[in-house]
């Protein structure tokens, strides 16, 4: 039951969060959402950056200037600003960038700042282990979205940061990546075998020397004079790491950040904001708002046996069998229906269903349209 | 099979599994990223490293089905298990070398799943096997694995795994790509991007695209809207007449559970032109064969509809043979 305080739209139940966090599994629009998002809190004044993984090439191209977005936030293009009839002077403070997160790009800065002797860094940045762990160790595309989250916290160009997660197995695993990268290299066995042991010859136990000697024969002798010489390089630098991962972790889970569920009515992708919302709480966190995209825009009564295609045929036409009209609408309702119970399943949060579109959002305007839903009240019924 | 992730990949993996199987033949269906919901569609709990013969209803041929999981890590930790000796190695071998391998050289891990395959394949257990990939974007550096090592390597285990897989990949015979879509803009979209780069990369056959949850036709749907549209402005006129308020209530839920069937059956229309439009696209820009399947308004995929799934799948293939001369 809504009470007084309740949200009566997305862009409300955020509220003032200066980190927000779009979750949810694949296809089901939490790219484009995250972009609307940005565009409704820009059109009420904020300066608003949003942080995108693997944009679809026509949002990228809609959201960026020519050839796309990349690691540096570009500032997006104002075909998003809607006249506001309400007012007399329309609010123009405000402003939209869209980045895409380059692993990369982002972990190479990390490393650039972090080491100061410049012979170091280098070696570190050329070292294969160190550029495959952007795109291989898992859970690493994640967690340099959460660094790269950090970063654009501390820009003073903009009030927010939305984030649109990587598509994961679980979205939830956004939560545990800030220190994927110090947990690997303190991994107690790899620092027994890799790591050089301290003092001044620095040199491998005879055990770790004869199990090197050993992976070198089956990957390559080349490989694991790269990985010795990364856990000999990363000495001493993963404390800086670990206290960034403590930073950023504590942000995630203070009320500076907020968590918006994005989903569809379909079985599977409730199923996955279902085990989200779970793990949100386990964490003692919430999402604000859900967002279920994609929905049938058909208007049924959802449970009666008129919904069922029984009631059009005591209406004086063919029975429903004969009649395409009504067998139509059967077929739409049993969706409808199905859609209505996964939707209603989804509780505690602040719900906004929003109706599926023919063709998907890939201008301006369209994004501003979809904006303009976040910010009126729109409340399942 | 490779597909974006939303598109029914698990769901037509499971209706060519039937299909074969329906048709006589033994098939082997194989999941490997250990989420799809294969096992949940064939009726078996979950599926294990073992292999599990499948009893669906949805069978009812002489052939047989059998699904089972190949588990990345465990392909690597059994190639690393059965190539390390000595205590710390084995202490390594179970539990970090794993990690600190495939992340130094990520395609390892891809390569090794692959030679599990392969192996099945020699095994000749089965007349066909199906394997569910990795999803689109993972599915081209999953496949173009073998091919990258074997450039960085010159000899040892790993480079014979690399070309072991790749003699087969690159034999149509014995392997080939099936692409899963649904027709919608961007998946559509990125179907071609990834045929064309699967192309470019590596060297393997693609199969016909199959395009997953096409809006069955209605007959006379299209008839029966305008005729009704038509109705609707005529009676309006003689509603006036009516003076009793009982039957005026009634005309109204009536005439509004009507406009609901129009709306609906515009929506219909609607969807079906925009999945035709995006099947058409898809013939100009890929020009491949295509088998289609239906979308079934259902709420819980049964044993039925993956029979009748199966019935439509095998139907379109027989089509498409037919098409290219019976070969």
């Amino acid at each position: 039951m809504p009470t007084p305080t309740s949200p009566s739209n997305v862009v409300d139940a955020i509220g003032t969060a200066e980190v927000i966090l779009c979750l949810g599994s694949g296809g089901v629009g939490k790219t484009t959402t995250a972009a609307a998002l940005a565009i409704a809190l820009a059109g009420q004044g904020e300066r608003v950056v949003v942080l995108t993984i693997d944009p679809a090439r026509r949002l990228a191209d809609a959201l960026g200037q020519a050839g796309g977005l990349s690691n540096e936030p570009q500032l997006v293009g104002e075909g998003w600003r809607q006249p506001n009839a309400g007012e007399s002077v329309p609010d123009t403070s405000g402003a939209v960038w869209a980045t895409m997160l380059d692993p990369t790009e982002t972990l190479t800065a990390i490393v650039e700042s972090e080491v100061s002797d410049p012979a170091t860094a280098k070696r570190i940045l050329s070292n294969r282990l160190f550029t495959n762990l952007t795109t291989s160790l898992s859970g690493t595309n994640e967690y340099m979205a959460t660094e790269r989250l950090f970063q654009l916290v501390l820009d003073d160009r903009f009030d927010r940061v939305i984030v649109d997660t990587p598509p994961s197995r679980h979205a939830i695993d956004f939560l545990d990546s800030p220190g994927r990268l110090s947990r690997f290299v303190n991994h107690r066995l790899y620092r027994s075998v890799f790591a050089p042991k301290s003092g001044f010859l620095k040199t491998l136990s005879v055990g770790s020397q004869r199990l090197l000697g050993l992976l070198g024969r089956l990957v390559g002798s080349d490989l694991v004079d790269d990985v010795v010489s990364f856990f000999s390089d990363f000495d001493g630098l993963d404390e800086g790491f670990e206290r960034r991962a403590t930073t950023i972790s504590d942000l995630l889970s203070s009320d500076r950040s907020a968590y918006v569920l994005i989903t569809s009515p379909r079985s599977e992708p409730i199923n996955e904001a279902q085990w989200i919302l779970e793990n949100l709480n386990q964490r003692s966190l919430d999402a604000h708002a859900i967002i279920v995209n994609r929905a049938l825009p058909i208007n049924v009564e959802t449970g009666s046996s008129r919904a069922r295609g029984d009631g059009p045929s005591s209406l004086g036409g063919e029975p429903s069998s004969k009649d395409p009209l009504a067998a139509n609408f059967a077929q739409l309702s049993i969706l409808a229906d199905h859609q209505a119970t996964l939707v209603k399943s989804l509780t505690g949060s602040f719900v906004t269903v929003l109706p599926e579109q023919d063709e998907p959002v890939t201008d301006l305007p369209g994004l501003a349209h979809l904006a303009s839903t976040l910010t009126t009240s729109n409340k399942p019924s | 099979m490779a597909g974006k992730g939303g598109v029914g990949k698990s769901t037509v993996g499971a209706t060519i599994g039937v299909a074969a199987a329906n048709s006589g033949y033994d098939v082997l269906v194989v999941e490997l990223e250990g989420y799809s919901s294969l096992g949940a569609l064939l009726s078996t709990d979950s599926l294990g490293y073992e292999e599990t013969v499948v009893t669906s209803p949805a069978l009812t041929g002489n052939g047989r089905l059998r699904a089972r999981q190949i588990v990345a890590d465990s392909a690597l930790n059994e190639y690393l298990d059965a190539s390390i000796v000595g205590p710390v190695a084995r202490a390594l071998g179970s539990t970090g070398a794993v990690e600190i391998v495939a992340t130094a050289a990520p395609g390892i891990r891809d390569l090794l799943a692959l030679g599990k395959i392969r192996q099945i394949e020699q095994a000749a257990t089965a007349d066909l096997v199906i394997v569910d990939a990795p999803a689109s974007g993972h599915a081209l550096t999953f496949l173009a694995a073998p091919a990258a090592i074997a450039s960085s390597t010159s000899s040892g285990p790993l480079r014979e795994q690399a070309d072991l897989a790749i003699e087969m990949m690159a034999d149509d015979k014995r392997c080939q790509v099936l692409l899963v879509t649904v027709p919608e803009e961007t998946p559509i979209s990125e179907t071609v991007e990834t045929a064309f780069s699967l192309e470019d990369t590596v060297d393997m056959k693609l199969g016909p695209i199959v395009v997953n949850g096409l809006w069955p036709e209605i007959p006379g749907l299209a008839e029966a809207l305008d005729q009704a549209t038509d109705a609707s402005t005529q009676s309006s006129v003689g509603e006036e007449q009516t003076s009793k308020k009982q039957a005026r209530k009634r005309q109204t839920a009536q005439a509004a559970a009507k406009q609901h069937q129009l709306e609906a059956a515009a929506f219909r229309l609607q969807r079906q032109a925009s999945q035709e439009r995006q099947v058409r696209r898809l013939e100009v820009e890929l020009p491949l064969p295509q088998i289609q399947l239906p979308f079934l308004f259902t709420t819980e995929l049964s044993a039925e509809h993956l029979a009748e799934l199966a019935d439509h799948f095998t139907a379109a293939v027989s089509e498409l043979s037919d098409q290219a001369g019976g070969s």
